[in-house]
């Protein structure tokens, strides 16, 4: 009953203690080791559609993130692969289909330029990247349809968020496959106007083109000539562009023999070389008469005065602390400009705009701790070219070196005296603000303008004995560009008015073990066997109280008579009965106990006990009348019993 | 039945004072929802009240998870710490965030509604993956990091968001909803207030020992520490945690062991063991009458 009562109340404190927080509307957190994998049809077919538009629009760049994108999405391992192959073939289709409309619109630019051969080499790349976008769109589908296929997604209900996404992702792949029937179409019309225009009585034309010097300065003249013909016949006023790296620079007219002529500075780009080209649109009059004509390449070679920009240095930089940053500039063997325009940003805002030779120098701002981006622009100038360069910088703040000295050992309730010292790479730190904490107490100070520190950490009482405790000591400068520096320490912690307590409680309970061990001795003296116990015997001596060190009889003192005669008694008791006596039983209960052994002897042995009581604790003392009637009892007993027993 | 109290009473003790705490959000909780991870990485103390807000509060992060409601004075002893060049991370789904960023004039809000993505997650929609890490933390090595049934930001005023959801999140009224409001929605901005700054984090689970070793959530709670300075002293306000009976009985243990500390009471302490460990001395006379 009663373990079983432990028992429940037990489980009742378990109850009561292992219970947690109440629940709120939602779950506020979940073990995410146990969690359970759930995947999402939905948003996976959701994806897969917007891959699609992606690809409709041409926008690799997007499908790439996407696929980025899906390696961190929840997807069934089983799909991992074909979800892949989706978004890998889905990325090519999106590239060949941005060649392929732009391959289209050059092949139209061409026709409108009544060039039908490159027109020509256009669409065939256009037929072939069409090829390559069917295989690619066999490659997306067959992924989808296993995709949609794990969930049974084209078999769900319909309305259901699950068939919906599927029904829109088929949607979005018959706009894909119109999108690829369309540009075959496009292509086909394409090779149907070159086939017409090769067809037609349309005359080629020819153009070449001449450039003098093929190598100059930025800025400087060149002078370009040509001629444009059709069949060795030079055609005059005709247009003729003059393109730079594909771009029209500038136009002139033909003369009447079919020549022309023009000048042209180069452009302040500072490239080493630049392809330059004649073009020929029949225009007005010539259309339907010529086809047009594009001359062979010319390439020019472009000088310019290099500019280098180098900046020294930096390292890391500090808040709060000014920092300067010098730059040069450097033309190799080029003259030297008499000045250059320099703009300086840090983190995309502009820091300084100036004019300046060939070294600068620009401060810092103050910034918060973190990586920061610094920039410097020179403008071109004329044959000069432009320079740029860019760092990160580092704002960090400075280490924070602390060194104490602890006296290892902490004595509670007193204190202990720590000293240190804290610097940094910018020297030794002034009023920074230190922190001691050990336990609950704590303690601050402040640092000398060498650094260095004393302070008294005051303790207290504690319930602690003695052990090991961590000395936690925090640095705070006032200096921005310093970081705060921590260091613990393992200190021995004494309490020593807890160690003492104990001491003396220990010291008191040995001192009454020893009392207690003492008492019983007297109590009960060395028990010999029991034959040989002898029966008391009063000596007259005793008595008469004349002597304190009489015998009553071997090994029993006179002021203990009765004492030494009742133990002898129950001695003699105890080895004729074969009686045993539980411990801490008082004199009265061991009479009790005894008396169904003692028979008639009870009685005397009970006036015994009582005349042993009157001596222990009666306040007067046992007369000697007492003690002989004590030393008759004993004698009747011991005899008495013995014959009984014998 | 004394013997059978005794047991059960010495039980509890040894269960309050030694057992780990299975609660919410416990420092001392190594289980997968304590912050005894965060206490490893960051160090913090844990304080049982917020009764004081010292001159120079720079360099301290107070991180709270309020899952019971501020008291005036408590949001007015916020409000000076952060004041004083204290930095505050606050971070709640569906506890009383609002009210102290309301007390504190913070145009920032916790949505009510939770934040679910079932396409970026770890194991299901609940454990949104945010993959929008702005670059101060992608430059501490973060790249994505995990929530577990968090809620979303409503921002408001001109601060800095740190994270956000995908497009593909969104939020629900809910556990049982299927759809809502689409995403993306910050769950991490931070603010300036004076000399100090708020964090705040739409999901406390953020910082529990389970979250720790999903995707870089420890680099992102460290990065957010980092946000008061190198070393920052850290401390975790234990005040507005909601907790077992099995925490209040240690809160209740620990505030009993500092009274029994006091000096008056342990000479009272020590003075009633050696009065104990005397009696039987005392009672000698008595004894020596046994055998």
């Amino acid at each position: 009953m009663t373990g079983r009562l432990l028992f429940a109340m037990l489980l009742a404190t378990a109850a009561v203690l292992g219970s947690v927080s109440p629940a709120t509307a939602f779950s506020a957190q979940d073990d995410p080791s146990t969690a359970p994998w759930v995947y999402d049809g939905v948003s996976v077919l959701q994806k897969h559609t917007e891959v699609i538009s992606y690809v409709i629009l041409a926008d690799n760049a997007a499908v790439a993130e996407l696929q980025d994108q899906a390696s961190h999405a929840n997807i069934p391992p089983a799909l991992r692969g074909s979800v892949s192959d989706f978004l890998v073939a889905g990325e090519l289709m999106a590239t060949q289909i941005k060649n392929i409309k732009s391959d289209l619109s050059e092949a139209g630019r061409y026709l409108s330029q009544f060039r039908p051969a490159d027109a020509q080499a256009k669409s065939e790349s256009v037929a072939l990247g069409l090829q390559q976008a069917s295989a690619y769109l066999a490659t997306i589908e067959l992924a989808s349809t296993q995709t949609a296929g794990w969930w049974n997604a084209r078999m769900a209900n319909v309305g259901s968020p699950l068939r919906l996404a599927s029904d829109d992702l088929d949607a979005e792949f018959l706009r894909l496959r119109r999108l690829l029937d369309f540009l075959l179409a496009q292509n086909i019309a394409l090779r149907e106007q070159e086939q017409g225009m090769n067809a037609g009585t349309l005359r080629a034309t020819e153009l070449t083109l001449n450039a003098q010097p093929d190598t100059a300065y930025v800025g400087d003249d060149v002078d370009f000539s040509g001629t444009l013909t059709s069949s060795g016949t030079g055609l005059g006023g005709k247009s003729i562009t003059i393109l730079v790296d594909g771009s029209p620079a500038f136009t002139v007219l033909t003369a009447v023999d079919g020549s022309y002529l023009g000048s042209m500075a180069i452009p302040y780009r500072y490239v080493s070389q630049m392809q330059v080209e004649a073009l020929y649109v029949p225009a007005d009059r010539d259309l339907g008469l010529y086809l047009g004509s594009q001359s062979p390449g010319v390439k020019l070679n472009v000088l310019f005065y290099q500019t280098s920009l180098f900046l020294q240095d930096i390292g890391n930089s500090y808040p709060g602390r000014a920092a300067s940053v010098r730059a040069t500039l450097s033309y190799g063997g080029a003259p030297l400009p008499a000045e250059r325009s320099v703009q300086v940003q840090w983190d995309g805002v502009l820091l300084a705009d100036m004019k300046t030779g060939q070294s600068f120098s620009f401060d810092l701002p103050d910034s918060a701790v973190g990586t920061h981006r610094l920039a410097i622009y020179v403008t071109a100038q004329k044959r000069y070219s432009p320079a740029s360069l860019s760092r990160d910088v580092n704002v960090v703040n400075a280490v924070t070196t602390l060194r104490l000295s602890t006296p290892g050992m902490v004595l509670l309730p007193f204190g202990a005296n720590i000293k240190g010292n804290a610097s940094s790479s910018f020297g030794p730190l002034e009023n920074a603000r230190v922190k001691i904490q050990l336990g609950k107490w704590e303690t601050t100070a402040l640092t000398r303008p060498d650094g260095s520190f004393d302070a008294r950490l005051n303790t207290g009482f504690s319930l602690t004995l003695i052990g090991g405790q961590d000395l936690n000591t925090t640095v705070l400068p006032t200096e921005r560009w310093n970081g705060a520096a921590r260091r613990t320490d393992r200190m021995v912690v004494v309490n020593l008015v807890n160690l003492l307590a104990l001491l003396a409680a220990l010291a008191i309970v040995a001192a009454y073990a020893w009392r207690l061990r003492r008492n019983l001795a007297r109590i009960r003296p060395p028990v010999p066997a029991p034959e040989s116990v002898p029966l008391p015997v009063p000596v007259a001596s005793n008595l008469q109280g004349d002597s304190e060190t009489q015998t009553l009889g071997p090994g029993v003192e006179s002021r203990q008579t009765l004492a030494a005669l009742y133990g002898a008694v129950l001695r003699a008791i105890l080895s004729f009965t074969a009686a045993v006596i539980g411990p801490s039983r008082t004199l009265r209960e061991v009479a009790d106990d005894l008396a169904p052994k003692l028979g008639p002897f009870a009685g005397p042995f009970r006036q015994l006990t009582l005349l042993l009581e009157k001596d222990l604790y009666s306040p007067s003392r046992v007369s000697d009348t007492d003690t002989a009637a004590g030393a008759e009892l004993g004698r009747t007993i011991t005899q008495g019993v013995g014959r009984a027993n014998r | 039945m004394p013997l059978i109290l005794g047991i059960v009473l010495f039980v509890s003790w040894l269960s309050i004072a030694f057992y780990p705490s299975k609660g919410d959000y416990m420092a001392t909780n190594t289980g997968w929802n304590g912050l005894r991870g965060l206490a490893q990485s960051v160090g913090p103390r844990v304080v049982d009240s917020i009764d004081a807000a010292g001159q120079d509060e720079k360099g301290k992060v107070l991180i709270s998870i309020p899952g019971q409601p501020f008291t005036q004075q408590e949001s007015d002893l916020i409000g000076a710490f952060l004041r004083n060049g204290g930095t505050l991370l606050l971070a709640d789904d569906f506890g009383y965030g609002n009210q102290i960023l309301e007390a504190l004039d913070v145009q920032i809000k916790f949505t009510t509604d939770a934040l679910v993505d079932p396409y970026l997650n770890y194991r299901n929609q609940w454990f949104p993956r945010i993959m929008d890490i702005a670059p101060d933390m992608q430059a501490a090595g973060v790249r994505s990091i995990i929530l577990n049934h968090a809620s979303a930001l409503e921002v408001t005023g001109p601060y800095e968001i740190l994270a956000s959801s995908s497009d593909t999140s969104y939020l629900v009224a809910d556990e049982a909803a299927t759809e809502g409001l689409k995403g993306p929605f910050p769950v991490a901005a931070r603010a300036t207030l004076g000399r100090g700054t708020v964090i705040v984090v739409s999901d406390a689970s953020l910082l529990v020992n389970s979250s720790m070793s999903l995707d870089d959530n420890l680099a992102f709670v460290k990065a957010l520490v980092s946000f008061a300075g190198e070393n920052p002293e850290v401390i975790i306000d234990g005040s507005h945690l909601s907790k077992t009976p099995l925490d209040l009985a240690r809160n209740f243990w620990d505030k009993a062991k500092g009274l029994m500390a006091a000096p008056y009471i342990q000479v009272l302490l020590v003075g009633a063991i050696l009065a104990l460990t005397s009696i039987p001395v005392w009672r000698k006379g008595r004894s020596n009458g046994r055998l």
